[in-house]
């Protein structure tokens, strides 16, 4: 449940920037670069700092 | 064009190929015909000068131009240049039906595509939206978001949402990695957390993007410039539709589509349109009876039969 929510929320936020800027939703290549920060490049961040 | 439907297209031929298939050739071959030259079609601004170009449609679709992209004996050739690479047929026959799934879906368009390029240079069109690519992205993106374009991905959104068991940690484990060598490569240097990123981006992009274009054409936008000419996105279902934006046809591509009397230009679209009639009935049954089928196991497991 909480990947999904995760996911969802990577989802949401991803919507929101292409719904401010189209520029950020012409090519897979920002979705898969947004997602793979989103969902594993800030968790690790956070699970580094809270150590 | 489509906008969404090539990211989600692999996802629903995932659930039904299984470990025949594998995904991220299935998924390249599906993005394939557009990755080098759609840039061209819409343009981009280098040190204050814009590349384009000057005929958007038949550069993309036409010849001359690159339309020969989505014919099938070139995604044929591609495959089997990929096959005398790798020497695995799973590469290469997954990259053909991702490279044909595309090429047969921008059939839907009023342009369409040139199926069988080179043996002739017929473009094959449903021509159920409209294609405005000559007019800009957001214009070009205001209309196929208005039209039957959208309807089309917003199937294979449901489809793709309906194979929702693709998307799973043990399906990626049991069949994804099975099926496919890309993955159980990187597999080798790579977390599986981020590999299952990287396999859930296109769902994750297509189905995004596709809420983004509708909320931003219909909600907050309305309409867009281009050239001096305001075009307003109203929404406008019928076929070949929307009918506000001018949309090209294939007779202005290529000659050969003009007048043409072969039995595709002719019957198609109404054959084609009542194929896909029968098609959606058949899935909506078979999504009833699955629904029924959930359903009977949900009762049963909420009202066990008694002990003895």
């Amino acid at each position: 449940m909480r990947t999904f929510l995760l996911y969802l929320a990577a989802a949401v936020v991803f919507t929101g920037i292409g719904i401010w800027n189209q520029n950020y939703i012409y090519s897979y290549f920002e979705g898969l670069a947004f997602l793979c920060l989103f969902v594993v490049g800030i968790p690790a961040l956070f699970r580094r700092i809270k150590r | 064009m489509s906008w969404a439907a090539h990211d989600l297209e692999p996802y629903v031929i995932q659930r039904h190929l299984g470990r025949k298939v594998a995904f991220m050739p299935l998924l390249f071959g599906s993005y394939a015909p557009d990755m080098f030259t759609k840039w061209f079609v819409y343009g981009i601004g280098v040190f204050g000068y814009e590349i384009r170009a000057a005929n958007p449609a038949r550069f993309h679709r036409g010849w001359p131009g690159v339309g020969f992209t989505h014919s099938l004996p070139f995604g044929l050739l591609v495959a089997l240049v990929i096959y005398g690479v790798w020497r695995k047929p799973v590469i290469a026959y997954s990259f053909l039906i991702g490279h044909w799934a595309h090429s047969l879906t921008d059939t839907g368009d009023t342009v369409g595509t040139m199926l069988f390029f080179p043996f002739t240079t017929h473009l094959f069109s449903i021509g159920a939206w409209a294609y405005a690519g000559e007019l800009g992205r957001q214009v070009d993106a205001g209309a196929y978001f208005s039209g039957l374009g959208f309807v089309w991905d917003g199937v294979w959104l449901v489809w793709a949402a309906l194979s929702w068991k693709v998307l799973t940690r043990d399906y990626f484990r049991t069949t994804v990695l099975a099926g496919d060598p890309f993955y159980r490569w990187a597999g080798k240097t790579l977390s599986e957390r981020l590999l299952l990123a990287v396999y859930r981006a296109a769902f994750f992009y297509g189905a995004t993007r596709w809420v983004a274009w509708i909320v931003w054409a219909h909600f907050l936008q309305g309409s867009a410039l281009y050239n001096g000419k305001r075009y307003k996105f109203k929404f406008d279902l019928s076929w070949g539709g929307p009918h506000w934006v001018h949309a090209v046809e294939a007779a202005q591509v290529n000659a050969a589509a003009a007048n043409c009397p072969c039995p595709c230009c002719r019957a198609a679209r109404r054959t084609l349109f009542a194929y896909g009639c029968v098609a959606v009935l058949v899935k909506v049954k078979q999504f009833r009876n699955r629904m029924a089928a959930c359903s009977k196991a949900g009762r049963e497991i909420l009202s066990p039969p008694p002990l003895e």
